[in-house]
C-alpha cells in the first residue's frame, strides 16, 4: 500500500469524484454550489443562481446547499449536518432557500475551525488595553468570522429531504 | 471507506482561511463537502456517519492594480499648487512629495519620491509605468521640451526611499505579485522610486508635477482589460518648487563701520537744476583703510532706495592725478533659502577708469574662479541668510577731469549681483554707482563754446560817457563771455574781474594804478547786457552755453596806453568759481582781453599854449622893457615828446596855422628868458636854432631872432639837448617868461 505522505493530496484525489455510495446508510448528502449574481429583469432588481460555476472571481456569492435525503424506512433523528465555510471565502447569512425552518432545526457556528460550536450570537474575548492596562472583554462575533456551520435536524422522516446551506463570498 | 479522522481534521484546518485584501489568488480552487452524523435508526444508538460529493470552483483572475504614494494610500491629486488644508484630492500632496526652493544645479539636482504598486487584483500583474509630467514658470505660463524634467523609475527593493546600489531603473513592465491570504503580510506591492531629474536650466520659481501612470491589467464591468491606463483622477503627483532667488541692492545700513553710524537717509544739497536741492538719502564718502585711495574730501554721495543705485559729486580738487571715489553698498538676501551671492565686476569701462570691489571694511575680497566676488554671510558655508545684508564697497579710479578741456561724461558703473540659487551666471539684479564729475570751460565766445585763449582788444575814450556796447567812443569796455558747463551736473558759478587802470592826477600828473572792478550781466538775444550786475551766475545746465556781457568803466582820467607809437594795452584779469564744486577757471595773463587807452585832452586842445602880457601897457615906449609870458600845458593823457616852445619873428605858422606872423623882434629888442616847468628837467634855451643851453646860464646872440625853450629830462638821464626822448608829462606846464626892449 502506498504510504499517503501528502493527506492533503490523498483528500483531493480521493474526494473529487461523486459522493462516496454508502450501502447501508439511510442518509444522503447532496452538496449543490451555485453562482448567485444580481440581477434587474423588468426593472426589478432580482437575483439569479447559475449552478455549478466552474470559476469564480473575487467577490463572487456562492451558495452552497446541503440536501439530506432520509432514503430509508425509518426516520432519522438528531441528525447533524456540518458545512464548512470553505477556504478562500468569507460567511455572508443562511441559504434563504432552506427548508428547514418548520423542523425546528437549529444553526450553531464555529469560530475554531469545528472544534466548537454555539448559537448566535456567538461571543468572543478579546483581550484591549484600557487606560493603560490590559483588559479582557466579551464582544460579539461577526458572521464574518465563521469557520462552520451545523444545523441540528431533530428529525428527518423517511423519504424526505432536508435542506440546509449559506451564502459565502469568495475572497 | 472511512475517511481517516485526521484527514477530516486537516480539511477543516485547510477550509478556514484568513480574508484576502486582493481576494482569493487566480486558479484557487474553492472545494467543499458536507458530512453529517446520525444514530443508526436500526438500534437508535450507533453513530453513523455520511459525506456529501465534492463542490469545486476555480478561481479565475480578478486583475487590478494602483499606484500609491509610498506614504498614504490617499489618492488622486491634480498638478496644482499645494494647498496646505487640503487631505485629499486637488492640492494635496502627503509630507515629503512638496519639495519647496529646490536649486539647480549643472552637476544635477534630482527629487526622490517612493511610491507603491499594489496588486489590487488575484493574479500577477505587469504594470508598465510612465511619467505624467507637467510645468509652469513662476509666471503661470506652461512650460515645454528642455525646461521639462527627465523622470526614471527604479526600483526600491528594501523600501527605503532612496536608490541604492541594487535598486535597478525600471525599464519595462513591473510584475507586482499576488498577496499570499495565508501570510499577515501584503506580498502583492512592489516599492519603486520616482526621480525626477531637475534641468540645470529649470526656469527660477517655477514649478513641476510629476505622476507615475500605471498600464496595466485590470477587471472592471466583467471584462478584463490587458492594457489599462491609469485615469488622470486617480495619479499621484509630486510637486517640486524651484528656488525663486530674490537679491537686491539696498541702502547701506552704515557707510563708514570705523565712524558713528552714518547711514542713509542723511540729508544733503546734491546739485539742481536750479540750484542744489535738498536730497533726503545723502551720505559723505567713507574713508577707506590706511594706504587705500582718498576719496575727492567733499564728495557727497545720493543713493536711490528704491533701486539701489547711487550717485556721487565729487567737487573739483587741484591736481591732475586720478580722482577716487568710494561707495558702499549692499545686498540682501530677499529669498528664502541661504543663497551664496557674488558680484559681478563692471565691463565696458571708459579708459583710464578702475574699479575695485572691497568688503563692508574696505579689505579686498578674492575673486572665485569666474572672476566674481563672494560675499560672505553667516549662512552655512558662508552663504547669506534669508534677509540677511552683506554690505560691500566699489572703490572709482577715473582721470582727473579738470585737467583736461573736452567735456567730461559721467563715470556709471555698474556691478551685477548673482544668486547662487541657480545655473547661470547672469546677474540676477544690477547696482549703477555713477561718478558725476564737474567740468566748466569759460572765456570769450566761439561759436558755441568758450575759448579763453581769444583775446579780444576794446578802445575805450577816457571822459566820454560811459556804455555799454562794444563802441570805441566810449569809456566803457564791453566784452562778451561764455560759460559752457562742460562736467556732468548743473551749477552757478560766482564770477569776478578787474583791470589795473594808470590814472593822471589832474593837479600832480602823478600817475598811480586804480583797480578797477569788472560788471558782468547776462547777455540778451543781441548780446547786449541786461537785468542787474551780478557776481554769482544763475545755475547752468551742463551742455547749454550761459553768455554774459562783461563791462568795465575807464575812470575819465586814465593815461593813455597807445601814444608816441607804443601800445601796451591794459588786461583785464576774469575768473569764475563753482559754487558746488570749486572748480576755478581764469581767463587773464597771457589770454587776458585787453583795452586800449585812447589819447585824449582834457583842454580846448591837447598842448594848450596861453601868451599873456605881464608888464602895463604904458610902459609900451621906445627903449622900454615889455614882459610877456608864454604858459604851455600838456592836456593830453599822454606825454608829448621832442616838446618846445618858440618865440621867433617873421612867418611862424605852420599847419593849420600856416601863413601866421609875428614881428616880435622887429620891433623889440631880446633882452631876457625865464621859464619854469611844473615837471622834472632841465631847462634849456637855444637862440636862432643853435645849440641848447641851460638855461639859467645861456648867453644870448647879438642879435635874437628866436628863441626856443625846452624841459631836457631824457627819461631821468638828462642829455642837454631836447629831443624825442624829452618828454612833457600830462598836466605838465612849461611857463616862460620873455623881456624885450622896444626899440
Amino acid at each position: 500500500m502506498r504510504s499517503y505522505s501528502h493527506p492533503l493530496l490523498l483528500a483531493g484525489t480521493l474526494l473529487t469524484s461523486a459522493a462516496l455510495a454508502q450501502a447501508a446508510s439511510p442518509l444522503t448528502l447532496t452538496l449543490a454550489q451555485a453562482l448567485v449574481r444580481a440581477v434587474t429583469v423588468d426593472g426589478k432588481a432580482t437575483e439569479q443562481l447559475s449552478a455549478d460555476p466552474k470559476n469564480v472571481r473575487p467577490g463572487d456569492v456562492l451558495s452552497q446547499m446541503v440536501t439530506a435525503r432520509n432514503s430509508g424506512s425509518k426516520a432519522l433523528t438528531n441528525v447533524t449536518v456540518r458545512l464548512p465555510v470553505p477556504k478562500g471565502t468569507t460567511y455572508l447569512k443562511p441559504e434563504t432557500a432552506m427548508n428547514v425552518a418548520a423542523s425546528g432545526a437549529k444553526a450553531e457556528y464555529s469560530i475554531d475551525g469545528g472544534k466548537t460550536y454555539a448559537a448566535a450570537p456567538l461571543k468572543k474575548t478579546i483581550t484591549v488595553t484600557e487606560n493603560g492596562k490590559s483588559v479582557k472583554k466579551e464582544v460579539e462575533v461577526k458572521p464574518s468570522e465563521y469557520t462552520n456551520v451545523r444545523w441540528t435536524l431533530p428529525q428527518i422522516s423517511a423519504g424526505t429531504d432536508l435542506k440546509v446551506g449559506f451564502r459565502v463570498q469568495v475572497n | 471507506m472511512k475517511l481517516n479522522p485526521s484527514l477530516l481534521t486537516l480539511m477543516v484546518a485547510l477550509s478556514a482561511g484568513s480574508a484576502a485584501a486582493a481576494g482569493t489568488p487566480a486558479g484557487t480552487p474553492i472545494t467543499n463537502i458536507a458530512t453529517a452524523s446520525f444514530l443508526d435508526p436500526n438500534d437508535g444508538t450507533t453513530p453513523k456517519e455520511s459525506q456529501s460529493n465534492t463542490v469545486t470552483t476555480t478561481v479565475l483572475p480578478k486583475p487590478g492594480f494602483d499606484v500609491n504614494f509610498g506614504t498614504t494610500t490617499v489618492d488622486g491629486n491634480t498638478p496644482v499648487t499645494p494647498v496646505a488644508t487640503a487631505t485629499s484630492g486637488a492640492g494635496y500632496y502627503p509630507g515629503g512629495y512638496a519639495p519647496t526652493d529646490v536649486v539647480p544645479t549643472t552637476a544635477g539636482t534630482n527629487v526622490d519620491t517612493k511610491y507603491t504598486l499594489v496588486n489590487t487584483g488575484n493574479s500577477v500583474n505587469p504594470v508598465t509605468l510612465a511619467a505624467e509630467i507637467s510645468g509652469k514658470s513662476a509666471t503661470g505660463t506652461p512650460l515645454t521640451g528642455a525646461d521639462l524634467p527627465v523622470v526614471e523609475y527604479y526600483l526600491d527593493l528594501n523600501g527605503n526611499g532612496s536608490i541604492d546600489a541594487g535598486d535597478t531603473k525600471i525599464t519595462g513592465p513591473v510584475s507586482i505579485p499576488v498577496d499570499d491570504p495565508l501570510t499577515p503580510g501584503d506580498e502583492g506591492k512592489v516599492t519603486i522610486i520616482q526621480r525626477v531629474k531637475i534641468p540645470s536650466t529649470a526656469p527660477k520659481g517655477s514649478e513641476y508635477f510629476v505622476s507615475p501612470q500605471g498600464t496595466g491589467q485590470q477587471y472592471t464591468a466583467g471584462t478584463t482589460d490587458p492594457a489599462f491606463v491609469e485615469p488622470s483622477t486617480d495619479l499621484q503627483y509630486t510637486y517640486i518648487k524651484i528656488a525663486n532667488p530674490s537679491v537686491d541692492i539696498t541702502p547701506p545700513a552704515d557707510t563708514d563701520p570705523s565712524t558713528l553710524v552714518v547711514t542713509p537717509p542723511v540729508p544733503g544739497l546734491v546739485p539742481g537744476t536750479s540750484g542744489p536741492v535738498s536730497d533726503p538719502k545723502t551720505y559723505p564718502a567713507p574713508s577707506n583703510p590706511p594706504g587705500s585711495p582718498v576719496t575727492t574730501p567733499g564728495t557727497i554721495i545720493t543713493v536711490d532706495p528704491a533701486s539701489g543705485d547711487q550717485n556721487a559729486y565729487p567737487p573739483a580738487d587741484a591736481g591732475t592725478a586720478p580722482d577716487v571715489v568710494t561707495f558702499v553698498s549692499q545686498v540682501t538676501n530677499n529669498g528664502t533659502i541661504p543663497d551664496a551671492i557674488v558680484l559681478i565686476p563692471p565691463t565696458g569701462l571708459p579708459v583710464g577708469t578702475i574699479v575695485t570691489i572691497l568688503d563692508g571694511n574696505g579689505n579686498p575680497i578674492t575673486p572665485d574662479a569666474n572672476g566674481n566676488y563672494p560675499l560672505v554671510g553667516t549662512g552655512p558655508g558662508g552663504t547669506v541668510l534669508p534677509g540677511q545684508s552683506v554690505p560691500f564697497r566699489v572703490v572709482v579710479t577715473y582721470p582727473d577731469p579738470d585737467g583736461t578741456t573736452t567735456p567730461v561724461a559721467s563715470i556709471p558703473v555698474t556691478i551685477g549681483v548673482d544668486s547662487g540659487n541657480d545655473t547661470d551666471l547672469t546677474p540676477n539684479t544690477t547696482g549703477t554707482f555713477t561718478v558725476n564729475p564737474p567740468q566748466v570751460l569759460f572765456g570769450d565766445p566761439s561759436g558755441t563754446t568758450a575759448d579763453p585763449t581769444l583775446t579780444p582788444i576794446q578802445v575805450v575814450v577816457p571822459g566820454a560817457p560811459t556804455g555799454t556796447s562794444t563802441s570805441p567812443t566810449d569809456s566803457s569796455a564791453t566784452f562778451p563771455m561764455t560759460i559752457v558747463n562742460t562736467g556732468t551736473y548743473p551749477e552757478s558759478y560766482n564770477i569776478a574781474g578787474s583791470v589795473t587802470v594808470p590814472v593822471i592826477d589832474p593837479v600832480t600828473g602823478a600817475i598811480t594804478n586804480q583797480v578797477v572792478p569788472v560788471r558782468y550781466y547776462l547777455a540778451d538775444a543781441n548780446g547786449n547786457p541786461t537785468g542787474s550786475a551780478l557776481t554769482t551766475t544763475p545755475v547752468v545746465v551742463p551742455g547749454t552755453p550761459l553768455q554774459l556781457v562783461a563791462v568795465i568803466d575807464v575812470p575819465a582820467n586814465a593815461a593813455s596806453t597807445n601814444a608816441n607809437g607804443v601800445s601796451a594795452p591794459l588786461p583785464v584779469s576774469q575768473s569764475i568759481t563753482g559754487t558746488f564744486s570749486g572748480i576755478v577757471r581764469t581767463d587773464d595773463g597771457a589770454n587776458s582781453d585787453k583795452i586800449t587807452v585812447g589819447v585824449v585832452n582834457t583842454g580846448t586842445s591837447g598842448i594848450e599854449i596861453t601868451k599873456t602880457q605881464t608888464s602895463a601897457n604904458i610902459d609900451a615906449l621906445p627903449g622900454k622893457d615889455i614882459q610877456y609870458q608864454i604858459v604851455a600845458k600838456n592836456n593830453f593823457n599822454a606825454p608829448v615828446r621832442n616838446f618846445f616852445l618858440t618865440e621867433q619873428s617873421g612867418v611862424v605858422g605852420t599847419g593849420t596855422n600856416a601863413g601866421t606872423t609875428t614881428n616880435l623882434f622887429t620891433y623889440s629888442t631880446y633882452k631876457s628868458v625865464a621859464a619854469s616847468a611844473n615837471f622834472a628837467g632841465n631847462l634849456l634855451v637855444r637862440f636862432n636854432g643853435a645849440a641848447w643851453q641851460p638855461l639859467a646860464t645861456a648867453t644870448a646872440p647879438a642879435s635874437v631872432t628866436r628863441v626856443d625853450v625846452g624841459v631836457d629830462n631824457n627819461a631821468g638821464a638828462p642829455d642837454g639837448t631836447i629831443t624825442s626822448a624829452d618828454t612833457v608829462p600830462s598836466t605838465g606846464v612849461i611857463t616862460v617868461n620873455f623881456t624885450t626892449t622896444i626899440k
